[in-house]
């Protein structure tokens, strides 16, 4: 599920951080307008996503080229849908015609988008989905919130395995011959994934209550990867790249 | 049905986190600790089923399954999609960190009004004798929630773009709009299914996800 094969060299920088730093660069970039600061941080996290594929013994989180590649295709799907639309005006005497200073926003737009995935994919690859949910902890969110988030992620490779093996099963048997058999196909498999999620999440409540730890109680556990305060070296230089984001995000 | 990042600026991003906080706070208090196991399971089935893709003509849409949701959690739609979004932008890129609230609103609010209207009649009619007219009307309502969910959260999209882009916007509002009623109308077929389903062969479990309390 998360990109763990590529063990190069070890993910140094605290999870907290990492989160932190993924979401306070992606609610800096995209609060950008004009051209010139947007095509600088489209630049810089090209060069941060660059060193983290080239140059992965860095204490950057390793990054594959295939799997940049893919995700920025996916998310450029929109950029077309962009492209063909906003630079594009129409008037009765002039018909269709190609306006700049739309461009210049469709362009913004775009390299904004490019940016902020670029950004995420190098903060965020790499890591476990239980640190994420304490990590998501750690940083403040309700209890409730968290294990909600933690029993979710203790289901999805239960849920996303067997969809795969009922969707196997439903072709064996024909299920796709027309549309409506098909949907009927997947409202069965739905309702299967429904049921199996909560036999199995009933099964994980009991487990958790057999080992003592309480649904109804405030406490959630957290590993002592991100239970522990962050590292003075770490704390400062969280603390310096916040406050330069924040003094960047100013001056824009 | 995700709007991307680097689309909304920043002001009109702002207002939809403010909003969908507020929505998470009201949809917290209706998720009791007793109901975080069944909402778990939902939130996952919403990621799985984000995955399911049908073909249609040259293209394929996939599912959003936001009206199912609306029907079965009430405003607990609210953290269920939140954690929902914040999975799909960590593993699949879809939406963004930034944009988060925004898609959070988009998706949950209509899910939500929806839900709130239509799941008292539904859990009603899991009460009394479930008969063919029932069950049929029961799908009926699924298909409408859906419908109206997906209908209400395309209406949101073009009215952010609008506050974000103004009139400019307006061409890829259309093509937007257009693009999605393929996914409204799958949408609205497959939850009819699923609660038809759900109501003749697990009323149990349908009972069960449907008639959990709630305190707003």
């Amino acid at each position: 599920m998360f990109d763990v094969s590529a063990s190069g060299s070890v993910v140094k920088a605290d999870e907290r951080a990492r989160l932190w730093m993924a979401i306070l660069g992606s609610v800096l970039i995209a609060s950008m307008r004009d051209f010139e600061s947007t095509l600088a941080a489209f630049l810089v996290t090209l060069i941060v996503a660059c060193t983290a594929i080239f140059a992965p013994k860095m204490s950057l989180p390793p990054l594959r080229v295939g799997r940049v590649g893919r995700r920025l295709l996916q998310i450029n799907l929109l950029s077309i849908f962009i492209w063909l639309t906003l630079p594009w005006g129409w008037t009765v005497s002039q018909g269709w015609s190609w306006q700049p200073e739309m461009a210049t926003q469709a362009a913004v737009v775009t390299l904004r988008l490019n940016a902020i995935v670029l950004w995420c994919l190098v903060w965020l690859s790499q890591m476990e989905p239980q640190v994420l949910a304490s990590s998501f902890r750690a940083l403040g969110a309700p209890a409730r919130l968290a294990l909600l988030l933690y029993l979710t992620l203790r289901l999805l490779e239960t849920l996303t395995s067997s969809r795969k093996r009922l969707q196997r099963a439903m072709r064996a048997r024909g299920s796709a011959y027309s549309l409506l058999r098909r949907l009927q196909g997947i409202a069965q498999l739905l309702v299967l994934l429904i049921a199996e999620g909560v036999r199995r999440a009933d099964i994980f409540v009991a487990a958790l209550r057999a080992r003592g730890l309480d649904l109804q109680s405030t406490h959630f556990y957290l590993p002592s990867s991100v239970s522990r305060p962050l590292p003075w070296r770490q704390r400062w230089t969280f603390t310096a790249a916040i406050v330069l984001l924040l003094v960047a995000g100013w001056g824009l | 049905m995700h709007l991307s990042e680097g689309v909304l600026e920043w002001p009109v991003l702002a207002s939809a986190a403010a909003l969908s906080t507020f929505g998470v706070g009201l949809g917290m208090r209706t998720l009791s600790q007793d109901r975080l196991p069944t909402a778990a399971v939902l939130t996952a089935v919403f990621f799985v089923g984000g995955t399911v893709h049908i073909p249609i003509g040259i293209g394929s849409v996939h599912l959003v399954l936001t009206g199912l949701l609306g029907v079965l959690l009430g405003w607990a739609i609210f953290p269920v999609l939140l954690i929902g979004l914040f999975l799909q932008v960590l593993l699949l890129s879809f939406g963004g960190f930034a944009v988060l609230g925004a898609n959070l609103l988009v998706l949950a609010l209509p899910a939500a009004l929806v839900g709130a209207l239509l799941r008292p009649v539904l859990r009603s009619m899991m009460t009394v004798n479930r008969t063919s007219v029932s069950l049929r009307t029961a799908m009926g309502l699924g298909g409408v929630s859906a419908a109206l969910s997906i209908g209400g959260s395309i209406l949101l999209v073009a009215l952010l773009l609008w506050w974000s882009g103004g009139e400019q916007w307006l061409s890829l509002m259309y093509v937007l709009s257009v693009a999605h009623l393929p996914a409204l109308l799958i949408d609205a077929a497959v939850t009819a299914l699923t609660i038809g389903t759900l109501f003749r062969a697990a009323p149990d479990l349908c009972q069960r996800l449907l008639e959990t309390p709630e305190h707003v």
